[in-house]
């Protein structure tokens, strides 16, 4: 009777997409930081009830 | 019969009240909540009437769900003629009011007419009364609300109220209930205030009877069970709909100082995340009425004039709107937030309005003998907002001017600037929120065509930020609309789907943040059709919800040209979204803003999907097919 448009069966909880270039990252359990393997994009990583979030920009003052 | 709720006229000039029941066609034409709503406005309201005054209307209207087993049908919608923009007002509410007004045997209140003295309404068990408030007048909607619930001698009373900004006839003010839920925006605590209409307390053990128990039951459970898997509902029951923030701050989709930067300018951005708020403020998470996601914060405040204060919340767009123009804790937001709570006030259009006053201070467009001797330096934010408050609340000063809203406060500066109208940014006299819009054509769109105003309610069409394979956003959509949310291509189809879709979801009395709004896996319309058999037995296709959704849009933008005179030039974003580039954030945000060219032709694609003319105007031929050309019928 439900139906979900994008067929997925469980939340990938600790898969972010990189909110620069779109490439999925898969982030290890606890990391506190990760870089974007496709483009470089270095970011905080923070924990909510196992599932990873990107908590910020690591250079995000930098120009 | 499952659907029993009344529609209630009350006349608070002549004290007079009649009740009629909702025939089963207006029902398939319009559904409930805001449908109906915009049906009564349009019926109801004197054509051109002033905002302020007897012959605008407040009207009250639960979803056609709201009460029910349906996941999340707590909502109310709150409108009549906006006193902020002469426009349509309309505003969505959670909480546990609209539920327990089904309760009492009504969905719709009609108020019309101004009481001489204050009143409140008590509605319970098919009864209404219009009672004195005069003790009431001058609380805040705190204590309001539980003086009333002592008199009445009941805890278990809900209770909407406006604070002293209603009463004091603040443009900005709203209409209130529980610690945390508001009708915030367009102003509906100023028309009730004009009514004198201090508070309605509702209270119902008439109970809602589902057309197919069992089977609501199990579906209800089904819904519930998928709402729970998706990620958002894991993110929303921890950080509420501030998970959001820590995305765009990191993007550069926030903007600071009135749209003059996209990076945080005030301090050390980590002071603003809702991780900050988990370690120094949060005391729990609680829900409105039949939400298993939970996504309300609870807090208490530390320091400052209301230490130790209870209160909840606020939404990802309050900790925007207080960030934006300098404050850089949660300390000092949630005192904001606190006080805009007690007072009564909308807290995105104020803080819209403030930080465009302060960048006016800043250019020096005006000063401090305008100010009142107020210093509005972005640096002295902390030390302004409880003033600035109190003088919005009691409508004095420069106060005064912010709580007009935009419209109000361009007219009234524009004496010392030509330039007043460019730094005042809005759409159809509403204020801007303190998101990026002119990097993103489709959020632009959405928030210039909204009927009520710069909103992102109205259509938010966030899908486009998920980077989905196209094939699923034609699948959705019914035709291309690119993944890039920087994109023009499809845009147009993808806004009008959210905004027919979200009128949909508002008739219904679902919350929007368990649809489409956040996740193509939440329900949608064939969930809707399912809920709305159980619950009333009445069978929508898909096509007919949808097509609720175009009728109740379109009749919300009647009553904008019958009210406010719109044209197609009010279905712009600020200018300054088409001037400025901003020159932080990641890639595909630095140095964009929108394209003239591009934008119009989005517009026009816009119109035609609509079937309105090029001007904007509903033609005729649409007019009829949605059976508007009858309208105002005058059936209830």
């Amino acid at each position: 009777m439900f139906k979900a448009i994008s067929g997925r069966k469980q939340p990938r909880d600790r898969t972010l997409r990189c909110l620069n270039c779109f490439a999925r990252m898969d982030i290890p359990q606890r990391a506190e930081r990760y870089t974007c393997a496709k483009c470089n994009t270095e970011y905080e990583i923070g924990w909510r009830s196992g599932q990873a979030k990107i908590l910020g920009l690591v250079n995000y003052y930098k120009d | 019969m499952p659907l029993t709720g009344k529609v209630a006229v009350i006349d608070l000039t002549k004290g007079e009240i009649t009740k009629t029941s909702i025939p089963e066609d207006l029902r398939r034409l319009y559904l409930g909540g805001r449908g109906l709503q915009a049906y009564l406005i349009y019926n109801y309201l004197k054509p051109r009437a002033e905002t302020i005054g007897p012959d605008n209307v407040l009207v009250v209207s639960a979803g056609i769900l709201t009460g029910s087993m349906a996941p999340a049908a707590s909502r109310t919608q709150w409108g009549g003629k906006s006193p902020v923009t002469g426009a349509i007002a309309s505003s969505n509410m959670g909480g546990y009011f609209g539920p327990e007004l089904k309760f009492a045997g009504f969905e719709h209140l009609v108020i019309k007419g101004a009481s001489k003295k204050p009143v409140y309404l008590w509605v319970h068990d098919g009864e209404i009364e219009v009672k004195d408030a005069s003790h009431l007048w001058g609380k805040d909607t705190f204590e309001t609300q539980q003086a009333i619930r002592e008199e009445l001698a009941d805890e278990d009373i809900k209770v909407g109220c406006i604070g002293i900004a209603g009463e004091n006839l603040v443009r900005l003010a709203n209409f209130r209930t529980g610690p945390k839920d508001a009708a915030g925006r367009t102003g509906t605590g100023c028309i009730a205030g004009s009514k004198k209409l201090k508070a309605i307390a509702v209270r119902g053990r008439l109970g809602l009877r589902p057309a197919y128990p069992q089977k609501a039951l199990e579906y209800a459970k089904e819904a519930i069970d998928k709402i729970m898997m998706t990620k958002v509902a894991k993110a929303m029951g921890v950080d509420g709909t501030s998970y959001i923030w820590n995305v765009t701050n990191s993007s550069g989709l926030l903007e600071w100082m009135n749209g003059q930067t996209n990076r945080f300018p005030f301090g050390d951005w980590h002071d603003m995340t809702i991780e900050r708020f988990h370690e120094e403020y949060s005391t729990g998470i609680a829900a409105c009425f039949n939400c298993t996601v939970h996504c309300r914060h609870q807090f208490r405040l530390k320091e400052g004039p209301l230490a130790g204060a209870f209160g909840e919340g606020p939404e990802y767009n309050t900790q925007t709107a207080f960030g934006t123009y300098g404050l850089n804790n949660w300390g000092d937001m949630l005192l904001g937030w606190h006080l805009a709570n007690l007072y009564g006030i909308d807290t995105t259009g104020w803080c819209n309005a403030v930080r465009g006053v302060m960048e006016l201070y800043q250019r020096g467009i005006i000063d401090k003998k305008v100010t009142g001797g107020l210093d509005l330096s972005w640096s002295n934010a902390k030390e302004i907002t409880p003033k600035l408050m109190e003088l919005t609340a009691k409508n004095k000063g420069i106060g005064a001017i912010i709580g007009r809203g935009p419209l109000g406060i361009i007219s009234e500066l524009s004496k010392y600037s030509d330039k007043v109208d460019y730094y005042i940014q809005h759409c159809k006299g509403l204020g801007k929120l303190g998101n990026v819009d002119r990097v993103q054509p489709s959020f632009s769109l959405g928030i210039a065509t909204s009927t009520r105003g710069a909103d992102h309610l109205r259509s938010r069409p966030a899908l486009d930020h998920f980077n989905l394979p196209e094939q699923v956003l034609e699948k959705l959509y019914g035709g291309k609309v690119s993944s890039d949310y920087t994109s023009y291509d499809g845009k147009a189809r993808m806004v009008r789907w959210h905004e027919l879709t979200y009128a949909v979801v508002d008739c219904i009395g679902t919350c929007k943040f368990q649809t489409v709004f956040f996740s193509p896996n939440l329900p949608a319309y064939e969930e809707w059709s399912q809920y709305l058999l159980y619950n009333t037995a009445m069978e929508f296709t898909k096509e007919e919800l949808f097509e609720i959704g175009e009728r109740v849009y379109t009749l919300e933008r009647m009553i904008n040209l019958r009210e406010a005179g719109h044209t197609r030039a009010d279905d712009y974003p600020p200018e300054r979204s088409f001037k400025e580039g901003h020159k932080y954030g990641l890639k595909p945000v630095r140095g964009k803003h929108l394209d003239r060219k591009k934008y119009e032709k989005m517009l026009d694609e816009y119109y035609e999907l609509h079937g309105w003319d090029n001007k904007g105007v509903p033609t005729q031929e649409t007019l009829k097919r949605l059976e508007l050309d009858k309208e105002p019928s005058h059936i209830v």
